[in-house]
């Protein structure tokens, strides 16, 4: 699980054994300490390298190594949002509303927020493709301002594209919610 | 064209004017153990402009170094940019009927629909700028007819020219069964 920003490097099976990426140094104190861990980095056959986003690792996504290896097709690499820096969609929702969203990476956060008190049974629903319960739905019941979702296990097992389907319902009391979602790589 | 996080120096003088060096950026891969004789690489050129990626020596140097000072006394102008691997995703619910709008933060790299059941048979979707027009496959409407999920639309060139704060206007049209979906715009920093 990584935090902050990072480069996840996933090798393609085009080439035989791990691939060696030689300009990203995996020290965290770079090159001047430490020279004898150039070239450290492997992606394993079949496997995934995530790589902290520091100046090596960008400038060999930008123009180096890894971006060499992206062109010849040996590996993939995304730019991908630890659990610190997600990235975050907000919908306005009506009473009774349901929406979908396409999921960005998995969920590590879910709020809702009222300009009014929600009815103490309303209830907020989020499911994945598979009919899987994201949060806790009865986390919806009165809310007055913010209220933070409770996020389920499956909420860390969620896919970038799945298909979340997302319920609102103030049991009638006509109070609109803002459902913000944050996601991670 | 820059993937990851850059930072976009522009000097705003006549092409005639020397270049301005920032002499606490590197260009070398190594940094500055390997790379002193490259300090100093980093020029920007009258009337013109770099993408710098964002490592440690871009970063202090527009924080607090080199490029801030040249900022403070108005010598040259930067931005923080996302490139195209590292979007900035917007969502916009629309229904049948009734188009929405929004400000573009860039570029778009990518537009998604997503319903919560199956749209009508026919449906279509479009996205068009202001300025840009049609930013869909040729410039037209897509045809999502009965989508039921996610759909990844293909993109017309003229996508890749959208400008910041441009006014992005959406329209689905689903004229029964499911009237309703969710469009995700995703944006990065327009090409230099």
């Amino acid at each position: 699980m990584a935090e902050g920003l990072f480069i996840r490097v996933t090798h393609l099976g085009a080439s035989d054994g791990s691939l060696l990426i030689s300009d990203v140094n995996d020290a965290t104190d770079g090159p001047i300490h430490e020279n004898s861990k150039a070239g450290a980095v492997y992606v394993p056959e079949s496997g995934t390298s995530d790589l902290v986003y520091t100046a090596d690792v960008a400038r060999s996504f930008e123009s180096g190594v890894i971006r060499s290896a992206i062109t010849e097709g040996l590996v993939a690499a995304t730019f991908e949002r630890g659990d610190s820096v997600g990235q975050t969609l907000s919908v306005v929702m009506a009473d009774t509303d349901t929406i979908a969203i396409g999921a960005l990476g998995k969920l590590v956060g879910a709020s809702i927020v009222t300009s009014g008190a929600s009815d103490a049974a309303a209830t907020m629903t989020i499911q994945n493709s598979d009919g899987d319960d994201m949060v806790t739905a009865a986390d919806g019941a009165a809310v007055t301002g913010l209220g933070a979702l409770t996020l389920s296990e499956d909420a860390a097992a969620l896919e970038a594209d799945d298909v979340l389907t997302c319920a609102w319902s103030d049991n009638g009391g006509g109070q609109g919610c803002t459902l913000q979602l944050t996601f991670a790589g | 064209m820059a993937e990851g996080l850059f930072i976009r120096v522009s000097n705003a003088a006549a092409d005639t004017t020397p270049s301005v060096l920032l002499d606490d950026c590197y260009l070398a891969t190594d940094g500055p153990a390997h790379g002193l004789t490259r300090s100093g690489a980093l020029y920007v050129p009258g009337g013109g402009s770099v993408d710098v990626a964002y490592t440690g020596d871009v970063a202090r140097s527009f924080e607090t170094g080199c490029l801030r000072g040249m900022i403070d006394t108005g010598t040259l102008t930067a931005e923080f940019l996302r490139g195209d691997a590292a979007g900035e995703t917007i969502a916009v619910v629309v229904d049948h009927g009734t188009a929405q709008v929004a400000a573009a933060l860039g570029k778009i790299v990518s537009v998604k629909i997503i319903s919560s059941g199956a749209l009508n048979d026919p449906a279509t979707i479009n996205v068009e700028g202001a300025t840009a027009g049609g930013v869909l496959d040729g410039n037209v409407a897509a045809d999502v007819a009965a989508l039921d999920g996610l759909s990844d639309l293909t993109l017309a060139d003229e996508a890749a020219e959208v400008a910041a704060d441009e006014v992005l206007t959406i329209t689905l049209v689903s004229a029964a069964a499911i009237q309703r979906a969710t469009v995700q715009l995703t944006f990065a920093g327009a090409d230099a």
